[in-house]
């Protein structure tokens, strides 16, 4: 059936249906498989006997302290681990860029309240890795004695499940029985012209109940290097609806690129509805990216491309068409795995997924 | 703030409906969006001419569910500019998802109307109210809001693979479901 009418018909679905699985409810605790490797050792069960008990909390205690270590010796949540998921890594190549920093954890203070730095939730940017197409960027936010932290998008009506413990609490009941407040944190990087942001996204892991870890991946548009960035860190505590706001700023030090040519199309033309301009290939140690200028010649035949894959290029990270800062349009993809030599071939596809036809791309 | 004192707010006319809206509903609302959307900017225009919207229609509606009334808002919205937008059409969350449901409902007919995709809400609905709570969940989260494979493993806590492996049973079901209703051949 067309897509666009199966859109429409999911468009039909009531709203009942929509609202019951608006929240990832407390039947669905957001754990993932690497939260529970790295989380399992909060587990909360209550043994039957007082020695137990106690021989449980003394095993906790050792096991949070071991995983302390482990995770400060094997940094469970650098860019490198935040980023690995069962379909991706960063490349070895990229270690050496991996930047670590270390300017001390600034800390929320209120206006207008005596608070001091210790009753309050704190941030700093651990690492950052940067490409022209890319910027990562690891985050940790610290609750103190204070608070229990999650992620931005949770409710108080979420298990514990979502920051690693197991177990049906809530996390608002959580917060109140350890006598802490429930913060919820997010992380952005702050869109300066230079940066060229157009997409950016967030991953969350905690290390402990009241510490979080958050991966911020963007992807840029912009050619100028990247330099002067800053972390906007954002925190809500439940119940209130104060957003308080946190600026970590930071230096980037790009990459450098190994290797960039110049590939012209030799029918520019040979696509209906778009002229491709020359595709910039840039090649650093996240990977390949390719870069275009398309200049949309029929707006109806350009709708029909629904994508273009490469011959040379494979695991790249889709960026797709995207309106660079200079009102321009241009097609990107990122962190390609492969080689480009003399040739580029790019073969385009409509929504059926048959092939329009293809652009070939020859060195200058 | 509970849904129906929000609405109130917005019978009120006052701005604070606005507010509690966006500090409620607003997360939701923009994930819906970047789902579509892969633009920022975009996601931000959506998410405001969502929040507009549902200025506008309330009152006189009086929705009974105000997450789903806006983020059903903000999907119209989202999808009238996906389907304008060539950028959009390209690599996004939900052209992955709906790219999955082509494959499992194929074309009614030569000349597709209006009309098959109401018929085929209707099978939807209908289908929706037969599948468990979590199998409901699953397919409502990577059809209608667009997430991604890992997203909704990760919530569900499962692994990815056990997320698609559940999703193609509930297409296989879907396709069975239509079948046996003379929706499909």
């Amino acid at each position: 059936m067309n897509r666009k009418l199966i859109s429409k018909a999911l468009g039909g679905i009531d709203d009942h249906f929509i609202a019951e699985s608006m929240v990832y409810r407390e039947a669905n605790p957001r754990r993932s498989p690497e939260r529970n490797r790295k989380m399992g050792k909060y587990e909360n069960r209550n043994a039957g006997h007082s020695h137990r008990r106690l021989f449980a909390l003394v095993l906790a205690a050792c096991l949070v302290f071991s995983l302390a270590i482990t995770a400060y010796a094997a940094n469970l949540f650098g860019i490198r681990e935040m980023f690995r998921t069962p379909y991706r890594e960063l490349p070895e190549a990229v270690e050496p860029y991996i930047q670590q920093h270390t300017e001390a954890a600034e800390s929320y203070i209120p206006q207008n309240t005596e608070a001091t730095r210790e009753e309050n939730w704190s941030a700093r940017v651990t690492e950052s890795l940067c490409d022209g197409t890319k910027i990562l960027v690891t985050v940790t936010i610290s609750g103190g004695d204070q608070y229990i932290v999650a992620p931005t998008d949770a409710m108080p009506s979420d298990t514990i499940g979502l920051i690693g413990l197991s177990g049906d609490q809530t996390l608002e009941s959580y917060a109140q029985s350890q006598g802490k407040n429930l913060l919820l944190v997010g992380a952005t990087l702050r869109r300066s012209e230079g940066l060229g942001i157009f997409v950016e996204s967030q991953k969350f892991e905690n290390s402990s109940p009241s510490e979080m870890h958050i991966l911020v991946e963007a992807d840029r548009t912009s050619s100028d290097p990247a330099e002067e960035a800053v972390c906007q860190v954002y925190a809500l505590e439940a119940g209130s609806e104060a957003v308080e706001r946190l600026e970590l700023p930071f230096t980037l030090e790009e990459a450098p690129k190994e290797e960039e040519s110049i590939l012209v199309p030799v029918t520019p033309d040979a696509i209906p509805g778009v002229t491709v301009g020359e595709a910039t290939v840039t090649e650093t140690p996240l990977g390949i990216s390719v870069r275009w200028m398309e200049t949309i010649t029929d707006q109806d035949a350009h709708y029909d491309i629904k994508k273009v894959e490469f011959d040379e290029l494979t695991d790249y990270d889709g960026g797709g068409l995207v309106q660079a800062d200079d009102g321009n349009w241009y097609f990107q993809i990122s962190m390609g795995k492969g080689e480009v030599t003399d040739t580029l071939t790019a073969h385009f596809y409509d929504w059926e997924n048959q092939p329009i036809g293809d652009i070939v791309f020859k060195k200058k | 703030m509970k849904d129906h004192e929000i609405i109130d707010l917005f019978f009120e006319r006052s701005e604070q409906a606005i507010t509690e809206l966006i500090d409620k509903y607003g997360a939701a609302i923009k994930n819906v969006a970047s789902n579509i959307l892969k633009s920022v900017q975009d996601v931000e225009e959506c998410a405001n001419d969502t929040y507009l919207q549902v200025w506008n229609r309330i009152p006189p509606t009086r929705p009974k569910y105000l997450g789903a009334y806006s983020c059903r808002i903000a999907r119209n919205i989202c999808l009238n500019r996906y389907y304008s937008n060539t950028a959009e059409k390209r690599n996004s969350f939900y052209d992955a998802a709906l790219e999955e449901l082509e494959e499992t409902i194929p074309a009614l007919s030569t000349v597709e109307s209006e009309y098959d995709a109401k018929e085929l809400a209707r099978y939807l609905n209908q289908f929706l109210t037969k599948l468990s709570r979590d199998d409901r969940f699953l397919f409502l989260r990577r059809y209608w809001y667009g997430d991604g494979i890992r997203q909704i493993a990760q919530a569900m806590g499962i692994t990815p693979h056990t997320a698609s492996v559940r999703l193609f049973r509930l297409r296989q079901k879907l396709q069975s479901y239509l079948q046996s209703e003379g929706m499909i051949a």
